[in-house]
């Protein structure tokens, strides 16, 4: 387990109409202690809402985590020769930058981690990039809010480092979805032994016509569809669902009822909330509360 | 539980140890280059001082054989004047003899040993092994300070279980004050 020092940290979501944050501090080895901050519902003024939740949480210069979602974001898998250095690996994926991303290394901020490491003498890496426009933005804006800034990372990675944490059925813990149910997106996040084979984020609109359960449910099938597409042969799997906890319950019914699978609505292992249970629609700002460098 | 998970970074952090990593070379570089010029200052200081005390040294065995000069005899004769002319030519030479041996001998490095040492009317010719070529450089350096040698020349020098080398000098007896 990551020691208390590593843990005591602010994540941040970071959704196109939603801020939400979590304050992380560990007192003892098998507990967390998490204060929640209320959901910020502001839009345009992202300035204030971030001094808002400052507030909100008592910030005290912890070491915060940004989180930004799958549409800010570029992620591609490559393969690359293993006995590369760091330095050659970045060095390859600036020049190769506009044929991967579409935009010249210049323009963008670039991260990887390997993912496979086994006996062949090619490495899998995942690369994440985004605009640098957009990151310097954002590390304006956390400066002007006056949070400490220690990384940014994306909000689908950071669902599976609170996956760990979830109650959730042991026998399929191998294959998992995560679904986060966001204001005006879907987020579907693909999860085998550990590693993120496939993510989407399928958007949708606040229709009147259409109740709410049935624009979820489009979206979910629109985003199982592209993943069935890319995964094609996928074996019995666990679908959990975070997000606002009664859309989740309705949709865990339905998806039940119609697809055969596992459905469970995630909720945190008592073992490491010694109080309530965390909002599972704060489940990616603790994910990000979570981050560890891995250099 | 975090380390062995995906930890994206999108904060330039990689660009800034780049940075840092460039300026620690650049500040190695320059640590470098500063050793590298004290030394250099270092070694031609130690050098200088070294000739200037191969030349104190060889100026004191002057004094010293000076003190030892025989005292013009006060006859009158011609024929003990020439002796004595002749006497003093003899001694003259072989001052300078004794100054060059001596100061081939007493002025060697102490991590040389001089192997031999030849003489022939004016020629000198000594072999000897040494630790480093450059002490053989300074040693014959301050050699052609003394007044009493005309001239020395590196013969060979050749490395094998150290350097071996062979001079060859030729002594002065001409205008010299000993």
């Amino acid at each position: 387990m990551p020691s208390r020092r590593t843990l005591s940290r602010v994540g941040i979501e970071l959704c196109r109409h939603q801020i939400r944050a979590v304050r992380l501090s560990w007192t003892t080895p098998e507990t967390l202690h998490i204060h929640a901050s209320s959901v910020v519902d502001a839009p345009s003024v992202v300035l204030d809402a971030l001094i808002a939740i400052r507030q909100c949480l008592h910030y005290q210069n912890e070491a915060t985590i940004l989180g930004i979602h799958t549409e800010e974001t570029i992620i591609k898998a490559i393969s690359l020769e293993a006995n590369l250095t760091s330095t050659e690996k970045m060095a390859y994926l600036q020049t190769q930058s506009m044929y991967l991303f579409g935009h010249a290394a210049s323009e963008l901020v670039i991260d990887f981690i390997p993912t496979v490491a086994d006996q062949s003498p090619r490495e899998s890496l995942l690369v994440v990039a985004a605009k640098r426009n957009y990151i310097d933005h954002l590390i304006q804006l956390c400066k002007a809010a006056g949070f400490r800034l220690r990384a940014i990372d994306s909000c689908a990675f950071s669902l599976q480092r609170v996956l760990p944490l979830l109650c959730k059925n042991d026998s399929l813990a191998e294959r998992v979805i995560l679904i986060e149910l966001l204001p005006r997106a879907l987020l579907f996040c693909a999860i085998n032994n550990r590693q993120i084979i496939f993510t989407v984020e399928v958007d949708y609109a606040m229709t009147g016509d259409l109740p709410m359960e049935a624009i979820l449910l489009s979206a979910f099938h629109r985003a199982w569809q592209l993943f069935q597409n890319a995964q094609p042969q996928q074996e019995k799997q666990l679908l959990l669902i975070l997000g606002h906890p009664q859309w989740a319950c309705v949709m865990a019914d339905r998806i039940r009822a119609d697809m055969h699978l596992v459905v469970e609505v995630a909720t945190l292992k008592k073992i490491y909330l010694p109080s309530d249970s965390l909002d599972s629609r704060l489940f990616a700002s603790l994910g990000l509360a979570l981050w560890e460098a891995s250099s | 539980m975090g380390s062995k998970l995906l930890s994206i970074n999108l904060l330039p952090w990689r660009e800034i140890q780049a940075k840092r990593r460039r300026r620690r070379h650049q500040i190695i570089g320059l640590l470098g280059t500063v050793l590298g010029m004290a030394i250099l200052i270092g070694l031609r200081f130690s050098v200088s001082s070294m000739n200037y005390r191969l030349s104190l040294q060889s100026q004191a065995l002057k004094n010293e054989i000076r003190q030892f000069a025989l005292p013009v005899l006060p006859y009158p004769k011609n024929s003990m004047n020439h002796d004595m002319a002749m006497i003093q030519k003899i001694k003259v030479r072989h001052e300078a003899l004794l100054v060059t041996l001596i100061t081939v001998g007493k002025t060697l490095p102490t991590r040389c040993q001089l192997l031999a040492l030849k003489q022939w009317k004016d020629i000198f010719v000594l072999s000897g092994r040494c630790q480093a070529s450059t002490l053989i450089y300074l040693y014959l350096q301050g050699l052609k300070q003394v007044s009493a040698i005309q001239a020395v020349t590196l013969q060979n020098i050749h490395s094998s279980h150290g350097v071996f080398f062979s001079a060859r000098g030729k002594i002065s007896y001409e205008n010299k004050h000993i």
